[in-house]
């Protein structure tokens, strides 16, 4: 419960500053730095979490984490809701069979396997708006911001999966990955 | 003998010396005689010691003693510096920001609209859509689907209206969409969101005359924003095409990612 009730702070958090301080972050970085494709970017503090969520529970676990994230996005300003839902909801499937599947080894597996899947996330989203609103979009026109948002969420992501399991192993112990759904505990996939 | 010259030759000597101390005082003299020449040679060592005693204390008293309150009016000065930079600061911000509410409220002005003024307080929660959120909502008369201006231009349109905040989806998101006319040529098409700042004209006819630099403006025609907005500058006219129509972009005068303060077109003409 101490830990459910942790992420969902650490979510709320998240999602403030994503949209508040972080995007200011980068808008005076990319002002004083010349380097002006930074501006309007922001590090999705909520997808990470929920990546670090189905890499570290339990697929029932994974599943409802991605459907909260996904409600709570809508509390912060979407303008494509169902795209949102539909991607928060597959990188919870998708983060927990990878972290099933492939060995994480230290930060670099954790900056590899992130950038991949927010790339992807970026891709599906993109294309989900087709399906969900009906909005055909050139994934050519997202593109620079796909692999911008991709290479920044990959950086932040090692330090953000370190601080989460700490705060993991203080709330649950050393065995997390049973008895997290906030659903109700699975024996596992 | 000797018992009685001792004293009278030491009462002589003294009288000499006493002699020669008050005929010292009595007239200004530019040459030393020898016996003061002994004492000014003998008073130098002393006093410069003294004076150098006395240099060293007194600096002592003025550079650490003495230079507490100098220290402490330094640290006054130091605050009240730092206190007249932020008020600098915060006077140039105010002034900014003057500038823009009253170009801002020209805009209103001029377009006979009824406008309410809002603040933009954060971005949305997708970085791959381009939504902000305004401290302005169901409690200020806001509904969904008004229009939301700056005084460069279109902004966007509201998305979603809570008690005391609202989203506004932006123009240049994908999902958004605009009637326009260019300007000088009156061509007449639809502008939707592209990249994160340029837009991509839709349905404009071949034939149609457009050319880069012309000026873009809404046509009023989409019920949502009142018409003679400006928009942006064509960038870019692709005159192959896709199809039956012209490809080519358009760059908003509104900088998107730096949009502090926005006016929602509440009533009047559209």
């Amino acid at each position: 419960m101490k830990s459910v009730l942790g992420m969902l702070f650490f979510l709320f958090v998240g999602f403030v500053l994503q949209t508040t301080a972080l995007p200011h972050f980068f808008l005076m970085l990319a002002k004083s730095t010349g380097l002006s494709f930074l501006g309007g970017h922001t590090i999705h503090l909520s997808l990470l979490l929920l990546l670090h969520l189905s890499f570290s529970r339990d697929f029932s676990g994974s599943l409802s984490w991605g459907v909260t994230v996904g409600v709570m996005a809508t509390w912060f300003g979407l303008a494509w809701p169902g795209a949102t839902l539909a991607s928060f909801f597959l990188m919870s499937v998708f983060g927990f069979l990878l972290s099933r599947r492939i060995v994480l080894e230290g930060s670099v597996g954790g900056f590899l396997l992130t950038a991949g899947l927010v790339f992807f996330y970026g891709v599906f989203h993109t294309w989900a708006l087709k399906i969900f609103h009906h909005v055909s979009v050139p994934l050519a026109t997202q593109g620079l911001t796909i692999l911008i948002q991709t290479v920044l969420d990959s950086l932040a992501a090692p330090i953000l999966y370190w601080m989460l399991a700490a705060f993991d192993r203080r709330a649950m112990g050393e065995d997390h990955r049973t008895g997290t759904s906030i659903l109700l505990p699975t024996a596992g996939w | 003998m000797k018992r009685i010259l001792k004293p009278v030759g030491a009462a002589f000597l003294v009288l000499y010396l006493l002699i020669q101390l008050i005929s010292l005082n009595l007239r200004q003299k530019t040459i030393l005689r020898p016996s003061e020449k002994i004492i000014v040679w003998l008073a130098k060592p002393s006093q410069d010691l003294v004076g150098g005693c006395l240099d060293w204390a007194g600096g002592i008293w003025e550079n650490y003693i003495a230079l507490v309150d100098t220290s402490k009016l330094n640290e006054e000065l130091k605050k009240e510096r730092d206190g007249l930079r932020r008020e600098i600061t915060e006077l140039q911000e105010v002034r900014i920001e003057n500038q823009r509410l009253r170009q801002l409220l020209d805009m209103g002005a001029h377009g006979s609209l009824k406008l309410l003024a809002a603040e933009v307080i954060a971005s949305g929660a997708s970085p791959y859509e381009r939504v902000i959120r305004v401290d302005r909502g169901k409690d200020d008369g806001v509904l969904q689907g008004m229009a939301v201006l700056h005084a460069r231009g279109v902004v966007g349109q509201i998305l979603t209206v809570l008690e005391n905040h609202s989203d506004v989806l932006l123009l240049t998101d994908a999902a958004s969409a605009v009637d326009v006319v260019v300007q000088r040529s009156r061509a007449r098409g639809i502008l939707r969101g592209s990249r994160p700042d340029e837009l991509h004209f839709e349905y404009l006819p071949k034939a149609e005359d457009v050319q880069a630099g012309d000026e873009v403006i809404t046509s009023g025609l989409d019920g949502v924003y009142p018409q003679g907005v400006t928009i942006g500058t064509v960038t870019r006219v692709d005159p192959a095409g896709e199809g039956l129509f012209l490809s080519a972009s358009v760059r908003p005068y509104v900088d998107f990612r730096r949009v502090e303060e926005v006016m929602i077109v509440v009533g009047g003409k559209k």
